[in-house]
């Protein structure tokens, strides 16, 4: 087809016309550059990286901004975009009357400025309430530290009061789900992990103190991702609660006292009573508790959906529910020097109940005398002279993150005041892969807890290595030969009886022609499943084994070895500790009966 | 002018100073030690433990909210009829004394009509005008969110049989909205929104976990020191920042001068070199280079036409050929694949400037806190969810460029001394 037909222009197809730079999108879309950010940020559009940098620049070798051009034709159907036109016009307007000093129309057209609302983004940019969930990290984390920001001139009141009103908000839903899954004090802020609706939410609160801003970033763009989350977050925060029949916005189910301080209105002091987290929410129907039953059903479907045994699903399922009680029947008093916002929060969204001096903040419930406090969280030396109650212990905070991770409320005499702490781990650790070295038990049964198989950690009773496909064989091993000896065995009989049929054979044909006419009952063959597996598993792991290219196949063989001596030193070094274990128990018991035989004699 | 002022009194006489000095302070004074050693003695003589007990139990901090106490229900007070604003409403039975007088409008009825019509269009004007938004706004009252993924459950049933075109004219009615492309619903990384700290991050962590976060930053530390010393190989160490002197520069350009004249007989040799110039073609020659042309492409044309006839017996080759060109498209379709979801888990490059990761947050062993109270806050949040946009490629990084504004400075010469006198040289004093 060459010589005919119109000639190709270059760079009018392909990946050249598929994206726009950043200043032909301002000149197409007719906004400034600032105006142009935030119809990005709010719609969710974002500048791309080309696969060939010169073809889709047009031949340019500088590195700039490109957008989708589809994503620009999107924007021009943004009704948003009308609202930005408006605010451009009237604000020429502004200008001109203000160079006219006519100050007064330049209040008034400042008055009447076009407003917009970024409802309609949510659906569009979520479609599914699942969607939004996903997507909550960032709108609390951000959320909870603009929440704490001071209110400068830069940085809109109403803007900072939102994202706390809504935070507290969440956290009050996740209080009143018994949502909280994991909690982690870091240098950098409290991480905390919750559950929600089956979607694992994790999101940083600052430490609390005082804020300051850095400088290298920029404030406006930070201030324009928060006013879409805050929306967003609303949203989210009204399906949720009324997902629980709490009423919303958030309202307290027990009545307060009246104000006596005159510095705050009722109003106010309501709303720091709700900010406080101590207080249960009103709802409008109560909770039934048909969902405490354990359905097998449901539980068999959760399976299979996430591929994993019924009896790891519901050993999980066994778990959460022991953590969603976990502080039930713990009365809790906050010193004043420990941070009160996560310690109320992991406190309640476990089932605990707790208070704090009532001159250090509103919403405390119960004063320090109280003889029914279990728990008394301190964090200085005691002062001198103040009442000691022998009806309670006295922790140290982190007492509280390191049950929440545990599952289990951990022995406080190790969190004492004055006591070294134990170290504080990370519940977002990964689970790492072991060689079946030996793990001193103590340590076994914390990493069990935080990971949750402490079950499978105590049947082992070696190392913990759930993805380790040696152990596994180890076990189909054992199993395989017993299986085999069974099988030989039934060969065997299967043989004797068919000896036996050839004899009858030869004595008579029509005995054996009746005796082979005899119904006989079936058996039912056994199908083991996990058998089954399990030689299948073992089958592909030597068949990979077999791919292992020749020059790293020593390399493999190497490491197999060096597990196997691991283990095996494992197993030496457990059993000189059981062996130890039982010495001093036999010491111990001996000590009993001197001690016993020496009070008889007295 | 007759009567004596207070601060003028006579007082050379002892009557006079009897008569005004004020003594009630005094004898209140002697009244009250009298009265009080009355009581029990001088209270300024006492000892401070006589008068003060020490109070050594707290107040009694009472709590914020009761449980299971209701607030006492206190009657309502009707705010309308409130006693102290009684006289405001005036006297029961009293009338309000409202005098009517209207003036009446003389003007004749077109006048009249013409104002009106005038007052209705400015009316008008000003509804429409500007202030349309703010009235709106104002009637808006302010409502809860509404939900929506209220019909999440209820999607459209009709939905499914529908005509793709019919549908989306349908949804163009109905929602007045044109769809999102589904393209933007790919997430656009795969790192997630919050990274979980790693767990030597811990305010009070383990050893293990604190030093392997302290081996991670030293290998960072560790590659900034290499990349550092690699730009100063690279740069300074090449370019010597000792500046040319005038000698050097004397000497560069003087360079080979002295040599001169004792390689003037090599020089000499080489400039007889001449440059051949080819001779030009006879016509015979060119003759021959045609046919030879013609000779070679017929040669060529009947090799690719035997090619092509005994391609037939090619066949298994061909298929060889086939086979590993696939096996080799397979193979680099499998590598870009792996290259874009390497990509998809990095910062691209998306403007002008480079992503810059934070620095590794971490305490040092003598920083690690005792306890919660003490810790040692690291790393800025709000950084670091900046910094997280910037990697999960939702914002591209920036330089921030703040633009100084440059008056032209305006000069101008003061008329001086020297100016009148030209011979004087002129000084700018004005800097």
């Amino acid at each position: 087809m060459t010589g005919s037909g119109k000639m190709k222009k270059k760079y009018a197809s392909g990946e050249a016309s598929w994206y726009m730079t950043r200043k032909q999108a301002l000149d197409k879309l007719q906004v400034n550059l600032r105006d142009f950010r935030r119809l990005c940020i709010l719609k969710g559009i974002y500048p791309r990286e080309p696969i060939k940098r010169t073809r889709a620049q047009k031949g340019s070798t500088e590195k700039k901004t490109l957008y989708y051009k589809k994503d620009i034709q999107f924007l021009l159907h943004e009704p948003l975009i009308w609202k930005m036109w408006d605010m451009k016009a009237r604000h020429k307007k502004i200008q001109k009357s203000k160079g006219k000093r006519d100050f007064e129309g330049a209040q008034r057209l400042n008055k009447g400025r076009p407003k917009y609302d970024l409802d309609h983004l949510v659906k569009e940019r979520y479609p599914t309430f699942s969607d939004a969930l996903n997507d909550l990290d960032d709108p609390l984390s951000l959320c909870s530290l603009f929440a704490i920001m001071p209110t400068v001139s830069k940085l809109s009141e109403a803007l900072v009061s939102d994202c706390r009103r809504l935070t507290v908000e969440f956290m009050h839903y996740v209080i009143e789900s018994r949502a909280l899954r994991k909690a982690f004090i870091s240098i950098k802020g409290y991480y905390f992990q919750a559950e929600v609706q089956g979607i694992a939410v994790t999101w940083v609160m600052p430490h609390h103190f005082v804020y300051m801003r850095p400088e290298n970033v920029d404030m406006k763009v930070m201030a324009i991702f928060s006013e879409f989350y805050t929306t967003l977050l609303g949203f989210v925060n009204y399906r949720l609660y009324h997902s629980l029949n709490l009423m919303y916005p958030p309202k307290l189910a027990l009545t307060g006292a009246t104000p006596t301080d005159t510095c705050m209105s009722t109003r106010e002091l309501d709303d720091e009573r709700v900010a406080a987290l101590n207080t249960p929410l009103a709802r409008a129907r109560l909770p039934d508790d048909a969902d405490d039953a354990d359905d097998d059903a449901e539980l068999a479907l959760m399976a299979a959906a996430a591929g994993e045994e019924l009896e790891e699903v519901r050993r999980r399922r066994q778990r959460t529910r022991r953590l969603q009680r976990l502080f039930a029947g713990c009365r809790v008093f906050i010193g004043r020097e420990v941070p009160r916002e996560p310690m109320v929060f992991a406190i309640r969204a476990l089932g605990g109940t707790c208070s704090w001096d009532a001159s250090c903040a509103p919403g405390a419930t119960y004063s320090e005398t109280d003889e029914t406090i279990t728990h008394q969280l301190i964090d200085r030396a005691m002062p001198q002279g103040a009442k000691k109650y022998t009806s309670r212990y006295y922790v140290q905070p982190q007492w509280v993150f390191d049950s929440v991770n545990c599952g289990d409320l951990r022995p406080v005499q190790l969190y004492f005041p004055g006591v070294e702490l134990p170290p504080h781990l990370s519940p977002f650790k990964e689970e790492e892969v072991t060689w079946g070295e030996y793990v001193p038990p103590d340590k076994l049964k914390l990493l069990g807890q935080l990971q949750g198989t402490e079950q499978a950690a105590a049947e082992d009773g070696v190392g913990d290595n759930p993805s380790s496909d040696e152990d596994a064989d180890e076990d189909q091993e054992s199993a395989d030969e017993k299986q085999e000896d069974e099988d030989n065995e039934e060969s065997d009989g299967e043989e004797e009886d068919s000896d036996g049929g050839e004899e009858m054979e030869d004595e008579s044909a029509e005995d054996s022609a009746k005796a082979k006419m005899k119904v006989t009952p079936g058996k039912i063959e056994k199908v083991d499943d996990r058998k089954d597996k399990m030689k299948e598993s073992k089958e592909d792991f030597w068949m990979r084994a077999r791919m292992i290219k020749k020059k790293d196949k020593h390399r493999f063989y190497k490491l197999l070895k060096r597990k196997k001596l691991m283990q095996e030193e494992a197993r030496l070094l457990t059993k000189k500790r059981q062996i130890v274990e039982k010495e001093m128990a036999e010491r111990k018991r001996q000590e009993k009966k001197q001690m016993k035989t020496a009070l008889a004699q007295t | 002018m007759g009567a004596k002022s207070k601060g003028r009194i006579p007082r050379n006489k002892k009557k006079s100073w009897k008569k005004q000095v004020d003594i009630s302070e005094v004898d209140e004074y002697l009244d009250d030690v009298r009265l009080q050693e009355r009581f029990g003695g001088l209270v300024s003589e006492k000892e401070s433990d006589e008068i003060f007990t020490i109070d050594k139990s707290p107040d009694e901090a009472d709590p914020d909210v009761l449980l299971r106490q209701k607030r006492p229900k206190r009657p309502k007070v009707d705010q309308d009829n409130l006693r102290c604003f009684q006289n405001l409403k005036g006297l029961p039975g009293a009338k309000v004394p409202v005098k009517h007088n209207y003036i009446k409008d003389k003007r004749p009825d077109y006048i009249k009509a013409k104002t009106n019509r005038k007052k209705a269009a400015s009316e008008l004007l000003a509804a429409v005008s500007n202030d349309i938004a703010l009235k709106k706004g104002e009637e808006k009252k302010k409502q809860l969110p509404k939900d929506p993924w209220a019909d999440d459950e209820t999607a459209d049933p009709a939905g499914d049989w529908l005509e793709p075109a019919l549908r989306k004219m349908r949804r163009c009615r109905t929602e007045g909205t044109v769809r999102r492309p589904l393209y933007m619903r790919v997430k656009r990384s795969l790192l997630p929104a919050v990274e979980p700290p790693h767990a030597g991050q811990s305010y009070h962590p383990e050893a293990a976990d604190h030093s392997a976060l302290l081996e991670e930053a030293v290998l960072v530390e560790h590659k900034k020191e290499a990349d550092f010393q690699r730009w100063e190989r690279q740069t300074t160490a090449k370019f010597p920042s000792r500046r040319p002197t005038e000698a050097d520069w004397i000497k560069e350009m003087s360079g080979g001068l002295g040599e001169d004249e004792e390689e003037k007989g090599d020089e000499e040799k080489s400039v007889t070199l001449v440059k051949k110039v080819p001779k030009p073609k006879t016509r015979q020659q060119r003759r021959k280079m045609r046919e030879r042309e013609v000779a070679e492409r017929q040669r060529l044309a009947a090799v690719t036409t035997r090619r092509s006839e005994n391609e037939v017996f090619r066949v298994r080759t061909i298929a060889k050929e086939l086979r590993a060109r696939e096996a080799r498209t397979v193979e680099r379709q499998a590598r870009r694949l792996e290259r874009q979801c390497a990509r998809a888990s990095q910062p691209l490059t998306l403007g002008r400037e480079r992503f810059e990761p934070t620095s590794l947050e971490l305490n040092l062993t003598e920083e690690l806190p005792g306890s919660l109270r003490n810790i040692r806050v690291e790393g800025d949040p709000l950084q670091e969810r900046f910094k997280s946009l910037q990697k999960r490629n939702i914002i591209e990084p920036r330089v921030r460029t703040t633009q100084k504004k440059k008056f032209k400075r305006k000069r101008f010469d003061r008329i001086t001394a020297s100016d009148r006198e030209p011979n004087k040289l002129k000084t700018e004093r004005n800097f």
